[in-house]
């Protein structure tokens, strides 16, 4: 509450409310790698999170694949002109001891999460959290119940250490550096979480890894990995935030998941970058015989977002479920939010949803592929896109690809396009509303039967934020 | 009308220097046309000795590049509409090109006018055709345009105008052997409207590509087009329609058979461009893939470029026989194979009577080379 009292103050003051989101509490770093991404900033890197050799060769190959990828030119020219690594800093250890209770971590740093409800949510919703301040976890703590069942959630380099052939196993196999940012990615990864659970545990609440940038001129490499035993099931939650930053910061994330026979997991990101964050989230899953994996991306913030969650059903009978909401929102606002099913086993079926919002200027974008290869028999897969654009400005691409090699499949694909109806608008101005607050309301509307699956908690945050982003708060924040 | 010699110039330089195909997609995506098979073509610049095809049911014959039917309506000089910057296919088609043939048509012309462009050659001898149509302002029109292969790699553009208030209704049909890239591109005046009918049937690596420019307020396009591939043969049929004017409308429906190890792709393309207010577009395509080896594939965009629009919507659908149908056609003593055999006769019959009755003459050829092609297979 001291925080936000401090920000009504301020706008009392007579500051602008742009001015108070772009307040800066720059936290103290005890490490800051910066400039060009060479062998030796990688090697520097590997040693000073200790490192063993096998998981320093990944990262000098990935740099290798990284020099020699092309950039990719499926990306806008203004995204790729600032993306310069030079003048990142690629690795920023916040001085921060990483703790398990909130208490131990200092007030200025607590703020933030404090500020987004991040101890409340997790007393009340969760069963495990993983909170990031820039390239490293700061605080993690899981109920002592899914401890003693032997299920494992770890910052990442602390995985490496403790569990290094299970993590060998998986780390960037389900993912591969196969494009220039994958394998930067795999040169510079920093943070994130391991989640392994073991056979035929459930856990009822979700586990959420919280990611925040600091700091203007950044960029953030976590690597969240989760591995679900046969029969087990997770729902894991993704929280993605940063304070209004004075220049560009870059996150390059990714997400493997692996579901073993029969496992379900469900993997859900709340991406609400502020806008000067250029948005990359390499992710990727597996599933194996009877598996069930669901992603859902919602991808509020940032300037600029490239997400194309990913399933590769290797296993008969094995599902994914993939639901997308974007929403652009600004002048030169790229939004895109894909989805690729590869359908490598007889039986599999998959489910795209992607619902897309643009105002203001941006362009929301959905690309997918829906592969079918020779030899899957009986595939079953939907997609269905819809894109509701608010005025004149904004635009909405719709850019699927249906690959069918077996001729048991069936691939369909359905997609719609339109304008805020003015009707709806009038309709619910005459009842008292103003003309952003109808908009938000129709917004909601429109997202509605995706926000439903959501936990209660979630779904509260999710529209709580959708709301401000068509309130005068929004053109800024 | 000679080509330009500046113009020639410059696509031989372009030739060899830019891409048959820019993808700028994620790295998944891959090219549907086998570009690597028109390298094996060789440009003849129309010094090819072949066999002249049959002329008497045509009102225009181009052959490997050269007229031998229609002069009389030949028009004026005209600008061509293509230039050789768009890819490598079309700077070497205007590198091979001696002539381009511009034809009026003028009023209203009840029965069919009835184009050939053919090429026939070595098997990798490349010829080119090309032919510019006016269509005049208020014109009715019955265009029946046939697109024949008979060996050898081909290269066909037709450029067609269509001027305000216009109405073309247009057939094409295009058969061919080895790779060939044809590209129809329509451009369309105010009010003008297109009900195009297009019919492609086979080939090593056939690209068939349809350009829709509704560039005056009110144009229509009405697309309906079926896609033929058996055998080994690769079809990549391509529908673009842009809107550029004001109030325009268009509608495209694929269907599409893949047989045998055949590879069939629709691609359909829907753009709204920010000047192209308050119009609609809808895109939709149904692959039917009635072998194990047979391939199909999807790729519906749209693309809406503000948000005054009228709607944009696509549907696809790639599958084989219905799990029910094909229940229902066993219990009825039918094989798999005589079931999907009976669903490709009803797709391609459905087609056909589809088409306008103005084409009668035409259809009724092509429904004979369509059904001796699935009877034969």
């Amino acid at each position: 509450m001291g925080m936000r009292q401090d920000l009504y103050n301020l706008i009392e003051d007579g500051i602008t409310p742009e001015e108070v989101l772009s307040k800066n509490t720059p936290v103290r770093r005890s490490v800051e790698i910066k400039g060009e991404v060479t062998k030796d900033v990688v090697e520097e890197l590997s040693k000073i999170k200790r490192e063993p050799d096998w998981m320093m060769r990944l990262r000098l190959r990935s740099l290798e694949l990284f020099n020699k990828l092309p950039t990719p030119n499926w990306l806008p020219n203004w995204v790729l002109d600032n993306i310069n690594l030079e003048d990142y800093i690629s690795y920023a250890r916040p001085d921060v001891n990483r703790s398990s209770n909130w208490d131990e971590i200092p007030p200025e740093v607590r703020q933030y999460y404090e500020a987004l409800n991040i101890p409340e949510i997790e007393a009340r919703a969760l069963m495990g959290l993983g909170a990031q301040l820039d390239s490293e976890i700061i605080y993690i703590n899981i109920r002592k119940q899914l401890a003693e069942k032997g299920v494992v959630v770890l910052p990442m380099e602390e995985a490496v250490q403790k569990y290094p052939d299970l993590v060998k196993q998986y780390f960037m196999r389900v993912f591969p550096p196969e494009h220039k940012f994958a394998a930067l990615h795999g040169a510079l990864w920093s943070g994130g979480v391991f989640v392994y659970v073991p056979p035929g545990v459930r856990i009822e609440a979700p586990i959420e890894g919280f990611f925040l940038i600091s700091n203007a001129g950044e960029g953030q490499f976590e690597h969240t990995l989760v591995v679900a035993d046969k029969g087990s099931y997770i729902h894991y939650i993704e929280g993605c935030s940063a304070p209004r930053l004075s220049k560009y910061s870059f996150h390059d994330g990714m997400v493997e998941i692996y579901a073993h026979e029969g496992a379900k997991v469900k993997f859900t990101t709340v991406q609400n970058w502020s806008r000067n964050v250029i948005n990359f989230n390499n992710k990727r899953a597996i599933a194996e015989r009877n598996a069930e994996v669901e992603w859902v991306e919602a991808s509020i913030g940032s300037v600029a977002s490239f997400v194309y969650p990913s399933t590769i059903l290797k296993g008969e009978g094995a599902k994914t479920e993939i639901t997308g909401i974007t929403i652009a929102n600004g002048k030169g606002h790229v939004k895109e939010n894909g989805a690729k099913v590869i359908h490598d086993a007889p039986n599999t079926s998959s489910k795209v949803v992607n619902k897309s919002i643009s105002a203001n200027g941006g362009t929301a974008v959905y690309k997918g592929v829906v592969y079918v290869r020779r030899g899957a028999r009986f595939v079953r897969s939907h997609v269905a896109c819809d894109s509701l654009v608010l005025d004149g400005d904004s635009k909405a691409y719709t850019i699927p690809h249906d690959q069918v090699f077996d001729d048991t499949a069936v691939v369909t694909h359905e997609a719609y396009t339109g304008r805020i109806s003015e009707d709806k608008i009038n309709y619910l101005r005459t009842r008292g509303l103003t003309e952003e607050e109808a908009k938000s309301l129709i917004v909601l509307g429109f997202i509605s039967d995706v926000t439903e699956g959501l936990p209660f908690e979630y779904a509260m945050v999710l529209n709580r934020v959708i709301m401000l982003e068509f309130s005068k708060y929004g053109k800024v924040a | 009308m000679l080509i330009p010699s500046e113009l020639r110039i410059k696509a031989r330089e372009l030739a060899n220097k830019i891409p048959y195909q820019l993808i700028k997609d994620s790295p998944t995506v891959k090219y549907y046309t086998q570009w690597n098979l028109f390298d094996r073509c060789i440009e003849t610049g129309g010094n090819t000795l072949s066999k002249l095809p049959q002329s008497n049911d045509y009102d225009v014959v181009i052959h490997n590049g050269e007229l031998i039917k229609g002069v009389e309506l030949l028009g004026d000089q005209v600008n061509i509409g293509i230039d050789p910057s768009e890819s490598r296919i079309i700077a070497r088609h205007l590198a091979n090109l001696r002539e381009v043939y511009p034809i009026v048509i003028k009023g209203d012309v009840e029965d069919e006018v009835k184009v050939l462009l053919s090429y026939g050659g070595e098997q990798n001898e490349l010829n080119s055709n090309h032919v510019i149509i006016n269509v005049s302002d208020y014109a009715v029109v019955n265009l029946a345009l046939s697109i024949v292969g008979n060996g050898g790699c081909g290269t066909n553009v037709v450029e067609v105008n269509v001027g305000d208030g216009a109405t073309l209704n247009l057939l094409t049909y295009s058969t061919n052997i080895n790779p060939s890239f044809s590209l129809i591109r329509v451009t369309e005046g105010s009010g003008a409207s297109v009900n195009a009918y297009t019919i492609v049937v086979n080939g090593e690596m056939t690209h068939h590509r349809e350009d829709y420019i509704l560039q005056g307020q009110g144009a229509s396009i009405n697309s309906n087009s079926l896609e033929f591939g058996s055998g080994n043969s690769r079809v990549d049929y391509m529908i673009n329609i842009m809107h550029v004017g004001e109030h325009t409308m268009s509608n495209s429906t694929t269907r599409a058979i893949a047989l045998d190890s055949a590879t069939v792709v629709h691609r359909g393309f829907g753009r709204i461009t920010d000047r192209g207010r308050w119009s609609s577009t809808s895109i939709e395509g149904k692959v039917f893939i009635g072998s194990s080896n047979a391939v199909g594939m999807s790729v519906p965009i749209i693309i809406v470029d503000t948000g005054d629009v009228n709607g944009a919507r696509h549907s696809a659908t790639d599958a084989s026989i219905d799990e029910d149908q094909e229940l229902y056609l066993r219990m009825r003593g039918l094989s798999r194979e005589e079931a999907i055999g009976l669903v490709v006769y009803d797709m391609v019959t459905g087609f056909l009577d589809s088409i306008s009755a103005s084409f009668k003459g035409s259809v009724s050829q092509i429904r004979e080379s369509l059904m001796s092609l699935i009877r034969g297979r």
